[in-house]
C-alpha cells in the first residue's frame, strides 16, 4: 500500500476500501501489526483477536461479489472489555471475570457486525469501569501515547489510547461519569457520550444503570459520528432505550448560541486549559456563534449526587458476582463463605470501596438521607439544564480541570481522583449528550479537551458544534 | 446526614456486601468512606428541591409467552458455571447452621 493507512481517518479509509485502493485484510493487518508492536509500551489492549484477519477477508470477498456492505465495512475497531462479544473473553479488566466468555453479543456488537466492522481486540479499562485513569485495571495501567509517564485517563483508557496511537481506526467505550470524554481529552481524540436512551445497554456490563451509555471514539468528529450512527436505536432488550419520535423537537436559535457556565468553571482549572478553552470560544465566535454566560445554579452538586447514586447502583449491579453462575469461584466453608471469599478475592480495591459506599447509602436508616435526596437533587440539576437550553443551543466547558497526570500521582487519595470528574459528571446526571474534542496541547505536549453538552436527543447540534470547535 | 463512620459500621457493611476484607482493607476503607461521605454530605444543605422528571419511554413489556425454545441456551450458559451437576448449576447446601443467612 502506498497510502499510509495509519494516518487515515475511518471515513477516508472506508472510501479507499470502496475504491479498491487497498483491501480490508491489508488495512486490518497494518493495524494489528502496529498494535502488537506497541502494546508492550502502551498496554491499550488486553487481547488482540486471532480471527480479525479472517473477518477482514470475508468482508473483502463480499465486496468482490458486489454485495451491499455496511458503513463500517472492513474498518478495524477496538471494543472496551466490558462489552460482550459472543465467544470472546470479557473481563471488565477484573480478576473476577478473567476466564469468562461472553454467551451472547451485545446489541451494539450485533450492529457493528451488521455494519461490516472488523473487531480486532478488547481494550483495557479501569476494573468494572470504576476509575479515571485505567490504573484500577487488574491487568496493568494503560499509558498515554502522548507521554507514557502519564495516564491515558479512564475508565475507557485502552480505547482512547488505541485510537490516539493509531492502534485502531475507531473504538467503543462506555461513559457513566465521563469515562469516554475524560480519556478522550487526555489522549487527544474525540470521545462522545450519547443521550441516555439513545444506545442499547444490552450486553454492556452494568455499572450504574441510570447513568451508563456506550459511545464512540474517533480521530475526528466525522469518524465518531459515523460510528455513533451505527450504535443508536431502540432495543426490545433494553427498556430504557427511547424512540426519538417521542422526544419533542427543538428549534435552534439564530445565531446558534453557546452557553458557558462561568461560575462553575472559574476555579481550579489548569491555566493552559482555560486559555485553550477561551481560544476555542473565540474561534466559534468568529464562525458566527453567539457565546453567552449562563448559570446552572445546582450543577456544582453533580459530583456529590454522582458519588451517592453511582455507588448505590454499583452495589446492586455487582451483587451478581458471587461465584455461582460465572466467573471466579473461591471455595469457602459454606455457601455464604463462598460468596465472601470469591468477592474478597475477585474484586480490586476501588470496586470494593464503591460497593461498600453504595451498601451504606442504601442501608436502612440512610436510604432517604442519601439516596432519596440524591435522586431529588438529580431532578433539580436536570431542570437547571432544561432552563438553560431555553436560551442556548449548546453548553461549553472544559472536559477536565487538569491534563493527564503522572501514573501513581492520584492513587493514594480516592477523593482527589473523583474530583477529576467534576465537569463530565453533570451530563450523565442530566442524561444529556456530550462530546470532548481535541483543543490543542499544554506547553509540555499534553492534550487538552473542549467539551460540548447539547439538549436531550439533540446529537445533531452536538456534532455540528463539535466539528466547528475541533482544534487539531 | 453528617455522621462519622465507625469500624463496626465497616464490618457490618462488609457482611451486607458479602465481601471479605483484610484488617488493612477495613482500616483504609474506614478512612476512605469517611472522607467521601463527608464530601457528599453537602447534599443535606440544599433546601429548594423543585426539579423535573424526564420519561419518554413507551410501555415496553412483552407478551407473557415463551419467546424462545426451551433449553436452547443451556449448554453455553453451563459452560461458564464454576460447578455443574448434569444440567444444573451446583452450589453448596443453602440452609446451614449459621444464624445470619
Amino acid at each position: 500500500m502506498t497510502i499510509d493507512p495509519i494516518t487515515l481517518s475511518a471515513r477516508a479509509a472506508a472510501q479507499h476500501l470502496a475504491a479498491g485502493d487497498f483491501s480490508s485484510r491489508e488495512l486490518v493487518e497494518t493495524y494489528l501489526t502496529r498494535a502488537q508492536e506497541r502494546n508492550g509500551t502502551i498496554n491499550a489492549y488486553l487481547e488482540l483477536f486471532d480471527d480479525a484477519l479472517s473477518t477482514a477477508e470475508e468482508v473483502d470477498e463480499r465486496r468482490a461479489h458486489g454485495e451491499n456492505l455496511g458503513s463500517l465495512a472492513g474498518i478495524p475497531i477496538a471494543v472496551k472489555d466490558n462489552i460482550l462479544i459472543k465467544g470472546k473473553t470479557a473481563s471488565s479488566a477484573s480478576k473476577m471475570l478473567e476466564q469468562y466468555h461472553a454467551t451472547y453479543d451485545a446489541t451494539v456488537i450485533e450492529k457493528l457486525k451488521q455494519a461490516g466492522a472488523v473487531i480486532i481486540g478488547r481494550t483495557n479499562m479501569d476494573e468494572f469501569a470504576m476509575g479515571g485513569s485505567t490504573e484500577n485495571s487488574a491487568f496493568g495501567a494503560t499509558k498515554n501515547p502522548h507521554d507514557t509517564r502519564t495516564v491515558a485517563g479512564g475508565s475507557s483508557g485502552g480505547s482512547a489510547a488505541a485510537v490516539s496511537d493509531n492502534l485502531a481506526l475507531l473504538a467503543l467505550g462506555s461513559d457513566t461519569g465521563g469515562s469516554i470524554r475524560q480519556p478522550a481529552a487526555f489522549c487527544g481524540v474525540v470521545g462522545m457520550k450519547p443521550s441516555y436512551g439513545r444506545v442499547s445497554r444490552y450486553g454492556l456490563m452494568a455499572m450504574a444503570s441510570s447513568l451508563d451509555q456506550i459511545g464512540p471514539f474517533g480521530k475526528t468528529v466525522e469518524d465518531a459520528e459515523l460510528l455513533y450512527k451505527v450504535l443508536i436505536g431502540t432495543d426490545t432488550q433494553d427498556a430504557t432505550t427511547v424512540d426519538p419520535a417521542r422526544v419533542p423537537a427543538r428549534t435552534p436559535h439564530s445565531p446558534l448560541t453557546i452557553g458557558v457556565p462561568r461560575t462553575f468553571i472559574e476555579k481550579g482549572v489548569h491555566p493552559e486549559i482555560m486559555q485553550a478553552f477561551e481560544r476555542t470560544l473565540e474561534q466559534l465566535k468568529s464562525q458566527g456563534y453567539s457565546v453567552v454566560p449562563i448559570e446552572l445554579p445546582h450543577v456544582s452538586h453533580s459530583l456529590a449526587v454522582y458519588y451517592v447514586l453511582m455507588p448505590a447502583e454499583v452495589s446492586s449491579n455487582l451483587a451478581r458476582f458471587d461465584g455461582v453462575r460465572y466467573g471466579l469461584h473461591v471455595d469457602g466453608v459454606d455457601l455464604l463463605d463462598d460468596y465472601i471469599q470469591t468477592r474478597g478475592r475477585g474484586f480490586g480495591k476501588e470496586v470494593k470501596r464503591r460497593i461498600m459506599l453504595g451498601t451504606y447509602v442504601l442501608s436502612a436508616g440512610y436510604y432517604d438521607a442519601y439516596y432519596g435526596r440524591a435522586c431529588a437533587i438529580r431532578r433539580v440539576i436536570r431542570k437547571d439544564f432544561e432552563d438553560a437550553f431555553a436560551h442556548v443551543d449548546a453548553i461549553a466547558l472544559p472536559t477536565t480541570p487538569s491534563p493527564a497526570f503522572i501514573l501513581g500521582e492520584k492513587t493514594n487519595d480516592p477523593l482527589q481522583m473523583y474530583l477529576e470528574d467534576i465537569f463530565t459528571v453533570p451530563a450523565n446526571i442530566a442524561e444529556l449528550p456530550a462530546i470532548s474534542v481535541p483543543s490543542g496541547t499544554t506547553s509540555t505536549g499534553l492534550p487538552i479537551g473542549f467539551q460540548i453538552v447539547a439538549p436531550y436527543f439533540a446529537e445533531d447540534t452536538l456534532f455540528s458544534v463539535a466539528k466547528d470547535a475541533y482544534v487539531s | 446526614m453528617q455522621k462519622t463512620i465507625t469500624h463496626a459500621d465497616i464490618v457490618r457493611l462488609a457482611e451486607l456486601a458479602r465481601i471479605e476484607l483484610s484488617s488493612e482493607e477495613l482500616n483504609s476503607l474506614e478512612g476512605d468512606l469517611g472522607s467521601i461521605l463527608n464530601y457528599v454530605s453537602e447534599l443535606s444543605t440544599l433546601t429548594d428541591l423543585e426539579g423535573i422528571d424526564r420519561n419518554y419511554n413507551a410501555n415496553t413489556l412483552r407478551a407473557d409467552e415463551h419467546s424462545e425454545e426451551s433449553a436452547v441456551h443451556t449448554d453455553i450458559l453451563l459452560a461458564e458455571a464454576p460447578h455443574v451437576d448434569r444440567e444444573y448449576v451446583a452450589v453448596k447446601q443453602i440452609i446451614s447452621k449459621r444464624h445470619d443467612n
